[in-house]
């Protein structure tokens, strides 16, 4: 958890505390897209990193192959949290879920699925 | 607010490229046709991925990829209609490297309620991913 990773430390990204599971990204305005919502950019980018966190943590190395997001609800001016499970894993793929939510897991604003090529 | 005839793809960016997120990410105009939407993403070892060598994080083309797609969808109907992203897919054709992104993206298709887009982010002439999305205009109903 303590390699470099500039883009998450931007956009003030936090990996869980230990025992945990849930990473956050605390609101602030440089998160914004259109008017009163957070970029679908950022919200993106957050649950790129928590995918790649789980992928990470299976080791072994992994290049991402696709990316699928669905945008679900708007993103507010607030705290979003996000956890990520690992959907299927063989000696080549590895198929990641992430969910982000604002006010409660289950309304989540967005999810992705990452799959990655094991290297 | 009145929704102008006509839109103005620089002047556009010029003012929402320099607000919040976009601003942050640096995004700039670079190109645009009818339908069509070239920006930059320049390259700030800001936004390096998590591999340790400087290449751009996936996340940060994502948000240039989006954002090209957003625009070119009111340069295809020639004037702005709100709309959210409310999928894309992505593939990945190599990592980004360290060194500006160019995403230019076309909408091809929109009806009453939804846009549709797909395009291609570059460095230099080697496209590192491709892209396809959907928007869903809002207050339709």
């Amino acid at each position: 958890m303590s390699d470099p990773y500039p883009y998450r430390d931007r956009l003030g990204a936090a990996a869980p505390a230990q025992g945990d599971d849930v990473h956050s990204l605390p609101f602030q305005p440089i998160l914004l897209g259109r008017p009163g919502f957070m970029h679908g950019g950022a919200i993106a980018g957050f649950l790129a990193i928590v995918c790649d966190a789980k992928a990470q943590a299976v080791g072994g190395g992994h290049d991402p192959a696709t990316t699928n997001m669905n945008f679900l609800r708007g993103g507010r001016e607030r705290d979003t949290f996000a956890t990520a499970e690992i959907r299927a894993r063989t000696s080549r793929l590895l198929v990641v879920e992430a969910s982000a939510w604002q006010e409660s897991p289950d309304k989540p604003i967005a999810m992705m699925s990452r799959t990655y090529l094991r290297r | 607010m009145v929704e102008q005839q006509g839109f103005d793809v620089p002047r556009f960016c010029a003012r929402y490229l320099a607000e919040d997120h976009n601003a942050l990410m640096g995004l700039r105009y670079l190109a645009h046709g009818p339908g069509h939407v070239e920006l930059e993403l320049p390259y700030d070892p800001a936004f390096a991925g998590e591999n340790g060598d400087g290449g751009l994080a996936d996340g940060a083309v994502m948000t240039l990829l989006d954002m090209a797609g957003t625009i070119s969808v009111w340069s295809r109907i020639d004037r702005f209609r709100p709309h959210a992203t409310i999928d894309f897919r992505i593939d990945h054709l190599h990592a980004p490297p360290a060194a500006p992104i160019r995403g230019a993206v076309d909408c091809f298709h929109v009806d009453d309620e939804l846009a549709r887009v797909q395009g291609t982010a570059f460095a230099g002439s080697e496209p590192v991913a491709h892209f396809s999305a959907t928007y869903a205009f809002t207050g339709v109903r």
